[in-house]
């Protein structure tokens, strides 16, 4: 006849056991916890700064390569009430969105005014005038004005990055900006 | 026989001695453990609250400074290397814009101080505003808009004594005027006898934006990435980029710990363009723009003003 094993504790002794094993537990958890959340909370610091600034970047490089486009004729927008949208994927995954909106055509003129589409109406923008030098001058030039919005989306704990830029396209044809402004926080593009 | 052995069963005193002492010993491991833990727990807190402030604090300057000069033109001053009382300084920093892209051209010289002196656009402005007079001399002054009149302003300055102006502004030099918002960034000594990093913006209460700074310093950057020294920057000559190097301490309330600093290099935008009218690009024009939205209906604004420059001297 087979003998059981000798026990390796008393059946009564069971629940002591186990006590012993939930108060180490009990000490041990928040312990592990805290140096978990340590490494974490360092790690979120030095992400945060790097992808901050990549996201800067990132949108910097967006308007680029939108005036690029522009100057190319890739992007050609018609009217006014015309938007383009695309979007940049980078090799490290970071998600660009842009949006180009032409505004209505701006007249600005050789004294340094701005004229809307409605001033500019009556005018003869091929006007030419002489220098004192004999050389031939404009009176006008008519420019294309249109909004860039690029957006890089939200890394925690920073919010998302948003570059909106206004740029114009004279006659000729050559792409200026003519404002840059970066934003941080939830831009979604509309 | 069974019955007597349970009656006597129970622990002999160095049982109870050896419990205790085994006790003991396993509750003073727990209390270095726990107390350990804590001191580990206030020194990573600490460096980790000290490392946001650093990264945080940068940030925000950085944001401002590549806004620098957005909607004001390359020859309005867009950055001081100093504070916001013109008193240059190595450890400050000043940059303006014109977000509401408000500005507005003068149609009479203006002379003197509560001139009434006629502009375009002069609605636009109320009083109190802070603007800049600007002309095609690079001629800078920092005024306020005194008084608003039909199609007029009336001006103090901010840089000459008893709001009289330093400069005049003459229409044969194109001068205008720009609503500017200020931003400046600087040390200073709160009451405790912290050195703080304080940021103060045109309207708004100041602003202390990290405590215990060791070391603030900006750097400038020239047009061929050399280093620029401060004293060379003035109105129409601006630095390409701004190095930032921000140098927290320890809380002395808390464990000492070691704060790395942090040094960020930010590039300037441009933020205007020159339209040529001529093949020899002799008669130009300065052009800036900038861009509003509605935080309501999300409706986004183009506001744009343009200036004369002056023909260039052979």
């Amino acid at each position: 006849m087979a003998k059981h094993p000798p026990a390796l504790l008393n059946p009564k002794e069971r629940g002591a056991a186990l006590l012993l094993v939930l108060v180490a537990l009990a000490f041990l958890m928040p312990l592990a916890l805290l140096l978990s959340d340590f490494a974490l909370r360092r790690q979120r610091q030095v992400n945060a700064r790097q992808q901050n600034v990549a996201g800067q970047a990132a949108v910097r490089g967006a308007l680029d390569l939108t005036m690029a486009r522009l100057q190319s004729g890739r992007i050609v927008l018609v009217g006014p009430d015309q938007s383009a949208r695309f979007e940049l994927e980078e090799p490290e995954t970071r998600l660009v969105r842009v949006r180009v909106s032409r505004e209505p055509d701006a007249v600005v003129t050789l004294g340094g005014r701005v004229l809307g589409p409605e001033d500019a109406a009556e005018l003869d923008l091929d006007q030419l005038g002489i220098d004192n030098l004999g050389g031939a001058v404009r009176e006008y030039r008519r420019l294309e004005i249109y909004v860039v919005e690029a957006e890089s989306p939200a890394r925690s704990p920073f919010g998302a990055v948003r570059l909106l830029a206004v740029v114009a396209r004279l006659d000729t044809g050559e792409v200026v900006c003519l404002g840059t402004r970066y934003d941080r926080g939830y831009f979604p593009l509309t | 026989m069974r019955a007597a052995r349970e009656r006597s069963a129970g622990f002999t005193l160095i049982e109870v001695m050896i419990v205790m002492a085994i006790t003991l010993v396993i509750g003073a491991v727990v209390y270095k453990v726990t107390q350990s833990s804590w001191l580990l727990y206030r020194l990573q807190t600490h460096v980790t609250e000290r490392g946001f402030s650093v990264v945080h604090a940068v940030d925000d300057m950085s944001v401002e400074i590549a806004r620098a000069g957005f909607g004001l033109g390359g020859d309005a001053g867009a950055l001081f290397p100093g504070t916001l009382e013109g008193v240059r300084a190595g450890d400050a920093i000043t940059v303006r814009s014109n977000p509401e892209g408000v500005a507005a051209v003068l149609q009479e010289d203006l002379l003197e101080r509560d001139q009434l002196v006629a502009v375009d656009e002069a609605a636009l402005f109320a009083a109190g505003d802070v603007v800049l007079l600007v002309d095609a001399e690079r001629t800078l002054e920092r005024a306020q808009v005194a008084r608003v009149g039909p199609g007029s302003l009336a001006l103090r300055s901010l840089d000459g004594p008893d709001g009289r102006l330093v400069h005049t502004f003459l229409t044969s030099l194109a001068a205008r005027v720009l609503k500017v918002r200020e931003v400046s960034f600087f040390l200073k000594t709160d009451r405790t006898g912290a050195v703080v990093l304080a940021r103060k913006t045109t309207g708004r209460v100041e602003q202390i934006l990290a405590r215990y700074v060791e070391e603030l310093r900006f750097d400038y950057v020239g047009e061929g990435g050399e280093a620029m020294e401060a004293a060379a920057i003035r109105p129409g000559q601006g630095p390409r980029g701004v190095r930032i190097t921000l140098r927290l301490g320890p809380n002395p309330d808390l464990p000492p710990v070691t704060v790395s600093p942090l040094s960020v290099l930010v590039s300037l935008e441009s933020q205007s363009a020159r339209i040529a009218f001529d093949a020899a690009a002799f008669h130009t024009i300065g052009l800036a723009a900038v861009i509003g939205q509605d935080p309501v209906s999300g409706a986004k604004t183009v506001r744009m003003h343009a200036w004369r420059n002056t023909l260039p001297r052979f």
